[in-house]
């Protein structure tokens, strides 16, 4: 057997936080073999982002490497890139070992060229002569799919999309075509459409250039998709790692078990029954939206229209620039549509949205826990603020015990634990946080919600927690839900009925049953086929789907 | 280009909102210009030859006659008389200007090289200490007085040390002291928001980037940060130009330099009304044309706002 790429041995990595040193990676080892993908799966806080950056030498300030050796097994014989430093570190860097980095959107430099950013690996290794890089710099934007190159490099980022931009990135780090590609969430800033078609780019020059991978993503299924190898790791530890089927389809630890069962995308359940139609409760008839005016205009929204029927919950699902948050904004009364109505039961949402009454009937959601809640405030005090803005559900004031028995009540309701009244929400994990703007968007007791991607930014044990509390609330309160999401995974999870926007346009509405098993339209399909999953495990799921011939619509 | 265009005529708009607030707010200070001149006992003016006066100097017409007289004046190139000497204003602005322009012009190029000077060894210095030392330098920068820390230059440099002669000093040698003392209060909040804005960017995920593909610490700070840093230094760079006309009227009275700033603060003294006007109106030209100057560079500097221009 040859010798792996990469040795990661008994790897310990810790931060200075305040007086004391935290630990985020004990003892790690692992092995790359060349030419192979390894992924490195984990939640947020498992250490899979310091191992990253330990290899490359990039960890933030106040980390330190304590003890265990990194080995690169380079022709001209071994390195310990846990002992380099200075110029030796930076000549293995971007040389040897590339990254792609997590996020395209902030990840090249918004004032250079794209050409600039990829011809600086290039240049700071001294490859070779201005007019040579220049070429080069285009052969690669061509290589990694950039339609008309020449122009692209002359562009500056925003310019570009996102997918564009990956691409541009993923052509700067095979610049020099290095043995080792660190892959840092490549594709979790992306469309799922995208990400497919990048991961398949990343495969295919894995390919040409003999290039070892090391994936670290949050997303079991991309792994289980692309890699040999999976390393799963929690608390800056390995759990468990090993063949990526061997490990998926046998785990040793129960962690990864659990892992498994909270992943949407490997879920081997089927969507929610369709149940016998009745009258919408939330209607939203022929609506469309414009952004900017005159020629710049741009339709954001166009002639979409749905029903939702009472405490059922209805997804919008699509793509960036889809429209569904704007859809979203609208049917909470953020803002007015340009044409087309929109009902919650008998009022009218359009003509009330300024209404302070029409807040007890529609609450928001929003996706980022993080920047939704004061961060001066207690989370008492967030979950209690519509109560002290509002008044209490039949419209009376609240005197201050009675607030503060309904927000102690409220914060029970959605699990938190008791004390988390007094707390700040940067004492609270990501979860917590989610937790407590839905404690603060029902302590009014709307009858509709609008969740907009709320549990995207959300790892998956936590999003299946937090998707489980929205089921239970909904039977408890009968809640009606419009769920904005891009994840086709988590709609099948939690909608009654679907509806696929593309470019502001609905191209498809049904039961969730009909939309996810029997897709009608071509883009649908699309969509649905990018969801990763690796084909083994789709032919032994496949074995639950009705095989209804495809209409085509 | 629209946009060059809209914001050259916002500009000329400042000007015409300045000339007009300037005169009325000269006009309404109590007491008038020739009372202040020519009432005092000694020269025993009577009433009927005041008012004689004020009908040569025009001060007895309406205002708004006033102020259309002395506009259409400024666009001649007649600014007026100085009631204090009885000079054209134009002409005391001609010899006062030169001397102001490259005090002004040295003192803003020194500044500019004492912030990045600053700024570069606070966030990318070598040791930690040493960052933290010129980290605390802008606020104590900030905290000087301008005419205090003239003084004190001028009683170190040239009466201790006698590195600079005070008299007989070169025009170069004479200059030295005055820059130094028009530029430190201005390279303060220049170096305060240009470190906090290489720190940002700093920050930015590409920099991690540009560190994984190998790059040094020159690279970074030259091809990486300089120019997204550039940006919110040049506006506020802009804005202390005013700090600049404000320091000009100190220095030159502390320093006994012949320049606008002195003409200024003689003109406050002498309630000298023309050469007061005529003062702010090219101050406030200075100050437009310069953040005109720097809000179409921006562009050039940052293409995403190239776009956001055209949209």
């Amino acid at each position: 057997m040859t010798e792996p790429l990469l040795t990661i041995d008994d790897l310990a990595v810790s931060y200075r936080a305040r007086r004391e040193r935290r630990t985020a990676l004990e003892g790690l080892s692992l092995e790359l073999g060349r030419g192979e993908v390894l992924a490195l799966v984990g939640e947020s806080g498992s250490g899979k982002s310091t191992t990253a950056q330990s290899i490359v030498g990039l960890l933030p300030e106040g980390g330190r490497i304590d003890r265990g050796s990194i080995a690169l097994r380079l022709a001209g014989g071994p390195i310990d890139l846990a002992r380099l430093e200075g110029r030796a570190l930076e000549d293995i860097r971007g040389r040897r070992v590339a990254l792609v980095p997590q996020d395209p959107g902030t990840s090249l430099n918004p004032v250079q060229t794209i050409g600039a950013s990829v011809a600086a690996p290039l240049r700071i290794h001294r490859w070779g002569r201005p007019e040579a890089i220049r070429r080069r710099v285009v052969e690669l934007l061509d290589r990694v799919g950039l339609d008309d190159p020449e122009r692209r490099a002359r562009q500056h980022p925003h310019e570009l999309s996102g997918g564009m931009r990956q691409r541009a990135l993923i052509a700067a780090a095979i610049a020099l075509e290095p043995e080792l590609i660190i892959a840092d969430e490549p594709t979790s800033a992306l469309d799922v459409t995208v990400q497919r078609r990048i991961l398949d780019l990343l495969d295919d020059l894995r390919g040409e250039l003999g290039s070892s991978v090391l994936l670290i993503t949050h997303d079991l299924a991309v792994a289980a998709e692309r890699a040999d190898a999976i390393a799963v790791l929690r608390g800056g530890r390995l759990e468990e790692a090993g063949p990526t089927r061997a490990v998926l389809e046998q785990p040793a630890s129960r962690y990864t078990a659990t892992l498994l069962a909270d992943a949407p995308a490997l879920a081997d359940e089927s969507p929610r029954a369709p149940r016998p139609p009745a009258e919408p409760f939330v209607v939203v008839e022929r609506l469309a939206h414009e952004y900017g005016r005159g020629a710049d205009a741009h339709r954001a929204v166009d002639d979409v229209g749905f029903g939702i029927e009472r405490g059922t919950t209805h997804a919008l699902v699509g793509e960036s620039g889809s429209g569904k948050t704007t859809i979203g904004r609208a049917v909470a009364g953020f803002h007015a549509p340009s044409a087309g109505g929109i009902r919650i039961g008998d009022r009218d949402v359009v003509a009330a949205r300024r209404d302070r009454s029409l807040r007890r009937v529609v609450q928001l959601v929003s996706q980022n826990p993080f920047a939704s809640l004061d961060p001066r405030r207690t989370v008492a005090q967030s979950i209690g603020e519509p109560l002290q803005n509002l008044g209490a559900p039949d419209g009376r004031r609240l005197d201050r015990r009675e607030l503060a028995s309904r927000v102690s009540a409220a914060i029970a309701h959605v699990a938190l634990p008791p004390d988390a009244g007094d707390r700040l929400p940067r004492e609270l994990s990501g979860g917590q946080r989610q937790r407590v703007a839905i404690a603060r968007a029902l302590i009014i007791e709307p009858a509709v919600v609008v969740l907009d991607e709320a549990v995207s930014a959300l790892d998956v044990t936590v999003q299946a927690q937090i998707l489980a509390l929205l089921e239970r609330l909904q039977g408890e309160l009968g809640l009606t839900y419009l769920f904005i999401t891009h994840d086709l995974a988590v709609v099948r999870r939690i909608a009654d009925t679907v509806t696929v926007l593309r470019q502001g346009r609905a191209v498809e509405t049904g039961t969730a049953e009909q939309v996810l098993l029997r897709p009608r339209h071509g883009y649908t399909r699309a969509l649905l086929d990018a969801v990763p999953s690796p084909d083994w495990l789709r032919t032994s799921s496949a074995a639950g789907i009705d095989p209804t011939p495809l209409e085509v619509a | 280009m629209p946009y060059a265009l809209r914001r050259t005529a916002q500009a000329g708009l400042v000007v015409i909102a300045t000339f007009v607030v300037a005169f009325l707010l000269l006009q309404a200070l109590p007491g008038d210009a020739i009372v202040a001149r020519y009432a005092s006992p000694e020269l025993g003016l009577t009433d009927a030859q005041l008012d004689e006066l004020r009908t040569v100097y025009g001060t007895d017409r309406p205002v708004w006659e006033q102020l259309w007289a002395s506009a259409t004046g400024f666009l001649t190139g007649d600014l007026g008389t100085s009631l204090q000497s009885g000079a054209a204003v134009e002409t005391l602005l001609a010899a006062a200007l030169p001397s102001t322009l490259t005090l002004a012009a040295l003192g803003f190029l020194a500044a500019v090289a004492l912030a990045v000077a600053i700024a570069a060894v606070a966030t990318f210095g070598r040791a930690e200490w040493l960052r933290r030392a010129f980290r605390s330098l802008p606020p104590l920068f900030v905290s000087i007085p301008v005419f205090w820390l003239g003084i004190v230059l001028l009683q170190v440099l040239s009466f201790q040390l006698g590195l600079i002669p005070v008299i007989n000093a070169s025009p170069a040698q004479a200059l030295v002291l005055p820059v130094l003392t028009i530029a430190v209060p201005i390279a303060a909040p220049l170096a305060q928001v240009l470190i906090r804005a290489i720190d940002d960017t700093v920050a930015e995920p590409f920099i991690a980037v540009a560190r994984a593909r190998g790059a040094g610490t020159r690279w970074l700070l030259g091809r990486e940060v300089a120019r997204n840093a550039a940006l919110p230094t040049l506006t506020i760079a802009g804005v202390l130009f005013g700090e600049l006309v404000a320091g000009a009227v100190v220095t030159e009275t502390v320093f006994a330099r012949t320049g606008v700033g002195r003409l200024t603060q003689e003109a406050v003294a002498n309630r000298d009304i023309p050469v007061l006007q005529a003062v702010v109106v090219i101050s406030a030209i200075g100050f437009v044309l310069i953040n005109l100057a720097v809000d179409l560079a921006a562009p050039a500097i940052d293409p995403r706002l190239r776009r956001a221009v055209h949209a």
